[in-house]
């Protein structure tokens, strides 16, 4: 029962968690790393940083008896390591979102295992594992591919990810033994505060290498959120006409934030549409129709031209 | 990825079957613009081999874990593998091929010459012979035939007949500029010039053609393949919408979407890695096409379009025919129609 790789990309990760239950919660790429624009994008449960894999010493201490209250698994699969990374976002948000049923019982099940046992119970989840294998390519040859992968570990791209759980900010590491200790922050302080600095030090350390990063952020569902500040907006009774004046600006700006969602989930959604579709027949055909126009002999001498 | 589908091509490559011959040698490269030979330090080994009823000749990086480098399909009698005498500082061999004016040079690595002449012969009688028996097998006669028919319908193609084969004089002004390592050979610069001008003229432009070949990404361009799209318009949409998810919806708009898209350009890349990896070979005859387009060494990207307008220029005449019998039919059957009035 193998687990196939799949794109990363947000699209493909919010349809998963979607696909497997959970309710209000989104995954977007972050294209910058300071306070204010991670701050705009709130509730944020987790972030993920995203490399190509290397060797690397670390001796940083790990938590060999995490608390049972923070979610930590070991990665026992390969190519399942976004999905397990955003799983376990996603279950130390557990107050937070609803996880629905499927990871609702996953985490009572898993409430007292070891992190090895937690990663094995992943590993064997049908749901979870047919929801991730959803987004494998139907084309005949990603089978050769698949199998290329797994003899090459170098080749892998690692995720990490980064979780506030009860105070404290925890690092998880599919492949190392347990959750590192990366700070703290009080009740009513925000953890974004304190992670940022923390994450743009990796990325300068990465960005003195040649080594490719992605972040990604696991967040509360953005289109409900302006869907609701939009209602308790309209909602309010005030006749000052200066207020009134100031709460359709912020409207104006919440409908414009409301539809950039709207339009991302509708490319979402043709974007894995176009993922999930087998482009040999279509290819092989595109070829054949150009060479009945007779216009396949003009586009490979213009190739040719090029070369 | 398509890196990794060659490395594990390469990877299954290197523990190939048992070589019928193995030496020592490296490889030298030859620069057709400049017509010098370079000798490449690299430790490597020359096999010869029987796949699939195929000889192969293939040069191994020793260095690189055996990995797989040069790769040649051999016909019987179509390759001759010659020392070339002229160079004295090494022992360079030459692998000629008589359908092309392909070169390829090697240097023997082996630490004793004692052996040189057998291996030569061995090479020779396996090239001319095939491994042991005498006689053309079926298959191989029946891919003959398909190759020969594939180059001269090459040839009538292009308009220039380029491909000639290499003249003997050609090859000895070649050899005049042939390098090796530690003792380069030292020339005038005067006479080099005069020569390269010679060879200039007489060496057919085509020999380096064969080492730069199109992508299909290149061909299928997303731009010029909307702009053959808009100029054909809904025609061409019909023929293609069954093969696209939105099916009846598509227009010629999102048509042009999903030739843009990274989905369709990743997958075009894919299937343009394993035609010219050899992985469609068995392919082909399922597109209704002949499998030596997707032999890496005969095929490619080129042959394999090549082969589908073939394919759609006699559809097209077969049609032709029947449309025009069509026509006639309508006609006779307005006729009784007239003549029932």
């Amino acid at each position: 029962m193998s687990w196939c790789t799949i794109e990363s990309d947000p699209g493909v990760f919010t349809e998963l968690i979607q696909t497997i239950g959970v309710k209000g919660a989104q995954v977007e790429e972050l294209y910058a790393l300071d306070y204010e624009s991670l701050a705009s994008l709130k509730p944020v449960f987790g972030l993920i940083f995203l490399f190509k894999w290397r060797a690397e010493k670390d001796e940083r201490p790990v938590v060999e008896n995490p608390p049972e209250t923070l979610f930590f698994a070991r990665q026992k699969i390969n190519n399942a390591c976004a999905t397990q990374a955003i799983l376990s976002i996603l279950m130390n948000a557990r107050d937070h979102i609803e996880l629905g049923d499927e990871l609702s019982q996953f985490y009572e099940f898993t409430k007292t295992f070891s992190a090895d046992m937690r990663g094995d119970t992943i590993g064997n989840s049908e749901v979870m594992r047919t929801a991730h294998n959803s987004f494998a390519r139907p084309d005949p040859f990603v089978m050769e591919e698949d199998k290329s992968r797994d003899d090459k570990d170098d080749e892998a791209f690692h995720f990490i990810s980064y979780v506030p759980s009860k105070g404290t900010l925890y690092e998880l590491d599919g492949l190392k033994k347990g959750p590192i200790i990366i700070g703290h922050y009080n009740e009513n302080e925000d953890w974004l505060q304190k992670v940022v600095p923390i994450i743009q030090e990796r990325v300068a350390r990465y960005s003195q290498t040649e080594i490719k990063f992605n972040l990604l952020a696991v967040m509360g569902d953005q289109k409900i959120k302006y869907e609701k500040e939009i209602e308790e907006l309209t909602k309010q009774d005030i006749s000052d006409p200066t207020l009134i004046a100031q709460r359709e600006d912020r409207l104006a700006d919440l409908r414009e934030c409301l539809n950039q969602q709207v339009e991302l989930r509708a490319k979402w959604k043709e974007e894995n549409i176009k993922r999930r579709h087998n482009y040999v027949p279509f290819l092989v055909n595109l070829i054949k129709v150009l060479a009945q126009k007779n216009e396949l002999m003009p586009l490979i001498e213009s190739a040719k031209n090029k070369l | 990825m398509s890196q990794n589908l060659f490395q594990a091509a390469q990877q299954a490559q290197s523990q190939g079957p048992k070589p019928l011959v193995e030496f020592k040698a490296g490889r030298m490269t030859y620069d057709t613009n400049t017509k010098t030979v370079t000798a490449d330090k690299k430790k490597g080994k020359i096999q010869i081999v029987s796949e699939e009823n195929l000889t192969r000749f293939q040069w191994r990086d020793r260095e690189q874990n055996n990995a797989l480098v040069d790769d040649y399909v051999i016909f019987p009698g179509e390759t001759k593998w010659t020392r070339v005498d002229k160079v004295t500082s090494g022992r360079v061999y030459l692998l000629e091929f008589n359908n092309s004016t392909r070169l390829k040079f090697y240097w023997l690595q082996e630490p004793k010459t004692d052996n040189d002449k057998t291996l030569a012969d061995k090479v020779n009688d396996l090239l001319t012979n095939g491994p042991g028996s005498n006689s053309l097998t079926q298959q191989q006669q029946g891919l003959m035939n398909m190759l020969q028919s594939q180059v001269s319908s090459r040839q009538s193609s292009s308009s220039s007949s380029n491909r000639a084969p290499l003249q003997i004089d050609q090859l000895q002004q070649i050899m005049q500029n042939i390098g090796m390592p530690r003792s380069q050979q030292q020339q005038p610069s005067s006479t080099q010039s005069t020569t390269q001008n010679q060879q200039q003229q007489q060496q057919p432009p085509s020999a380096s053609g064969q080492a730069k070949s199109i992508s299909l990404n290149q061909v299928l361009s997303s731009d010029a393949v909307c702009a053959a799209v808009q100029r054909n318009g809904q025609d061409f949409v019909e023929k293609l919408k069954e093969y696209l998810p939105e099916g009846n919806q598509t227009s010629v708009s999102k048509l042009c979407e999903h030739i843009r898209s990274p989905q369709f350009k990743q997958m075009t890349s894919v299937f343009n890695h394993a035609l010219t990896s050899g992985q469609l070979e068995g392919v082909m005859p399922s597109f209704g096409l002949n499998p030596i387009v997707g032999n890496p060494y005969y095929g490619g990207v080129e042959p394999f379009l090549n082969a589908v307008q073939d394919q759609e220029n006699k559809n097209n005449e077969q049609q032709g025919s029947s449309s025009s019998d069509e026509n006639k039919k309508d006609k006779k059957d307005d006729e009784m129609d007239t003549s029932e009035q």
